[in-house]
């Protein structure tokens, strides 16, 4: 049910890479776990990430949680609707939810990142603890 | 970790399980809003068998809790229960506790009993130990022999009423009975933490799954969910009722969380004159209720300024999805602590308005004019 054409990170965000642009969201395992959102907070267009490093953050009536850059690269556009509108992201994490477009500085990145298959086995994994 | 007789029934129910005071418990089933909505509007159950149960036998019995308790426990009638703290010689609160004229066994009368928070178990079993050694009396950990369960919410009377051989909407608020619920016999108390009507369950735990899973089956039909310990959090915040390690505790005391009710000083108690003198003096801090402007959770921790100082932090927060506001409550400065006063919380560094608010944000027992005068409030900007 993930999408296959995405790419994943163990900190639980989705990458959708078209051309030199990434589309950057969290996982439906990532939404579902917050449960009950109620804060989120993006960075602002031409805001650069690095990959690896927090970019944005994550709230739900329980926790906060930080959202990591899965690239390096520059904000080129951001979902303006999903912080007044979190049942996007609780909803429909892999499309209406997405978060910001990344115009990407370090292809290679990509490679590090998970494969839909690698994403599930650990999730798996991390179900189990 | 410990786990209650209940564990695969919430790991069954799809719980996310996470540890509290050393159990492993369920914190939602589904979601935290959702949960609590559902107590407020119909009924929840909640599995409650990490908190302790102990029973205080023998003739230094009564003698015994007097001297651990601010509350005259001889005042409380038979079967008849009362809210009391645990205080050390300073003053500081060792634990909240419900004591129970009766036995959580038979209902009888042959016994007290006491019901403890799960992270304070084996602190106040010591504790009241000690007292129980002076006086001739006996303490007895009923812990993992009786369960116990808590049916919340407007129409938990209803949902229990038809599966009980006693009359529970007779059944006076904080007292028990003996009776058969669902088929099995146990004792019930009218007592709760969520600020609504309901009823906890001493359950003998070779019985507690079928008692839990007809009593879900029996309520679903009117709306009855199973509820978790984060909806027991954001309902207990919403009712402005304290929970140990937050708005209490060792260095916490009961005239600053606002708990002088609970205290008579007109008896031996452990920490009376420390008590005394913090009475005389009067509290220098207090907790209050805010409600928060932004739209992020000040949470525990987040330090509470009046311009430039420093004047508190808050103890708790959550959203209450009552009227979707974020509230909680802090600790502050008692001169700062003033209905109307509108306050900064340090969130995560950026500093977000609060306005300190009267406690409780929800009572079913609801004074004329508050929903009037809460809207009227919401709409000024905070």
């Amino acid at each position: 049910m993930r999408p296959q054409d995405l790419k994943y990170t163990k900190t639980h965000e989705w990458v959708k890479v078209e051309g030199d642009t990434a589309t950057i969201g969290i996982t439906d395992f990532a939404a579902s776990h917050l449960s009950d959102l109620v804060y989120l907070d993006l960075p602002e267009v031409q805001d650069s990430t690095t990959a690896g490093k927090c970019f944005a953050e994550i709230e739900s009536v329980k926790a906060v949680a930080d959202i990591y850059a899965p690239v390096t690269g520059e904000v080129v556009a951001i979902n303006a609707e999903a912080p007044d509108d979190l049942e996007k992201i609780s909803r429909d994490p892999f499309g209406a939810g997405w978060l910001v477009k990344i115009k990407l500085a370090k292809t290679e990145e990509l490679r590090d990142l998970l494969t839909v298959e690698q994403y599930e086995k650990f999730v798996e994994q991390e179900s189990k603890k | 970790m410990h786990e209650t007789a209940l564990h695969d029934e919430h790991v069954r129910a799809g719980a996310r399980m996470v540890e509290f005071g050393g159990w492993e418990m369920p914190v939602q089933y589904t979601s935290i809003l959702e949960e609590h909505l559902a107590v407020r509007q119909r009924a929840g159950m909640f599995d409650l068998s990490h908190m302790g149960r102990y029973a205080i036998r023998g003739a230094g019995a009564l003698a015994a809790l007097e001297r651990v308790c601010t509350v005259r426990v001889a005042s409380i009638s038979p079967r008849g229960i009362k809210y009391s703290l645990l205080c050390r010689e300073d003053g500081g609160i060792l634990d909240d506790i419900l004591v129970y004229n009766g036995s959580l066994v038979t209902g009888g009368t042959d016994e007290y009993s006491v019901v403890v928070n799960a992270g304070n178990r084996k602190r106040d079993f010591d504790w009241i130990e000690t007292a129980c050694r002076q006086h001739g009396a006996t303490l007895v950990d009923r812990s993992s022999d009786v369960s116990m369960i808590a049916v919340q919410g407007a129409k938990s009377v209803e949902m229990l009423e038809r599966l009980a051989d006693v009359d529970l909407d007779a059944l006076a608020y904080y007292s028990l009975s003996p009776g058969i619920v669902a088929g099995e016999s146990m004792v019930v108390s009218r007592t709760g933490y969520t600020g609504d009507d309901g009823f906890e369950m001493y359950v003998p735990t070779p019985a507690v799954k079928r008692v839990w899973s007809r009593v879900l089956d029996a309520g679903r039909p009117q709306g009855l969910v199973l509820a978790g310990l984060g909806a027991r959090d954001s309902l207990r915040t919403e009712a402005g009722m304290p929970l140990y390690g937050h708005e209490i505790g060792l260095e916490v005391n009961p005239f600053e969380a606002r708990l002088s009710w609970a205290v008579d000083l007109e008896k031996d108690v452990i920490g009376r004159a420390a008590l005394a003198a913090i009475k005389e003096r009067g509290a220098l801090r207090r907790i209050a209720g805010f409600v928060a402007a932004g739209k992020r959770i000040p949470r525990q921790g987040s330090a509470v300024f009046s311009g430039d100082r420093r004047v508190g932090e808050v103890t708790s927060g959550t959203r209450t999805p009552l009227t979707d506001r974020n509230i909680g409550m802090a600790m502050l400065e008692a001169s700062i602590s003033v209905v109307g006063t509108v306050l900064h919380a340090d969130v995560r560094g950026d500093r977000e308005p609060i306005r300190i608010e009267k406690l409780p944000f929800y009572s079913r027992h609801r004074r004329p004019g508050a929903a009037k005068e809460e809207a009227a409030a919401r709409a000024k900007p905070a």
